[in-house]
């Protein structure tokens, strides 16, 4: 498996486990298409768009779009992005031998009103990564 | 009888008396997905739909002329609420469904897309 492939396992074993599962929290990835999302769920962006330290190794964001009732206030987005942070910051996965994906500090923005539905109230929550491959 | 009954029984005849500029489609919508994180995969549940449908205007769509975009006018009452998953078949070929241009209770129109 490649770089890019040994990543997006790294990163979709954390909202594949059993820990995670019972979050609650309704998870889908991009270029997925969620026919009852609901009026709460997460969004999950890997971005490998940055440099690595050999040619198996890239660094890039992992962006997390996150969903939550328009009109409520800022909270719950707060808890989901401090939920995240105890899966992801500081962390390093790894589902290959010898690979390893580390995070580092995490960013939460208040977007706004999502554009599509506006019902629903977006922020994007945003955390650096280093994959390094052998 | 309601107005929208009224309604729905003058758009059913109304796909009958364009004859065959009105044919036969078959809908495949998704009733359910879900996307596992550990697999990788998507699991969808589809039910299919058989309806009559005015398709229109042909258009190649991109700059190498390789997407063939349609319009379809399909009875909403026939086919209820419809996804990006969905896939509307017909002469032997199967469409995409893209963005819904305009969508009443009673009438949907919607692009359907194919490569050649």
């Amino acid at each position: 498996m490649g770089k890019y492939e040994n990543l997006e396992k790294d990163v979709f074993s954390i909202f594949g486990s059993t820990s995670w599962k019972n979050e609650n929290i309704k998870t889908f990835p991009v270029n997925f298409i969620e026919l009852t999302p609901g009026t709460e769920f997460v969004r999950v962006s890997v971005i490998p768009s940055g440099n690595g330290i050999n040619l198996t190794s890239i660094s890039g964001v992992l962006i997390i779009d996150i969903f939550t009732s328009a009109g409520n206030g800022p909270r719950r987005t707060s808890l989901i992005a401090d939920k995240l942070d105890s899966y992801l910051v500081g962390k390093s996965v790894s589902t290959v031998s010898g690979n390893s994906t580390q995070f580092n500090k995490s960013a939460l923005a208040y977007v706004g009103l999502d554009t599509v539905n506006s019902a629903l109230y977006r922020a994007t929550y945003s955390i650096p990564f280093n994959y390094f491959g052998v | 009888m309601s107005y929208s009954g009224l309604i729905n029984t003058n758009v059913n005849r109304a796909f009958n008396m364009v004859k065959d500029l009105a044919i036969e489609v078959s809908l495949s919508k998704k009733s359910s997905a879900s996307f596992d994180f550990t697999t990788d995969v998507v699991t969808t549940v589809a039910t299919t739909v058989l309806t009559k449908a005015v398709i229109t205007d042909a258009t190649k769509n991109s700059k190498d002329n390789t997407v063939i975009k349609k319009i379809a006018m399909l009875n909403t009452k026939n086919i209820g609420e419809i996804s990006g998953y969905d896939v509307l078949s017909f002469d032997n070929t199967t469409w995409r469904i893209g963005p819904i241009i305009n969508s009443t209770q009673f009438v949907t129109i919607v692009e359907i897309y194919k490569e050649t």
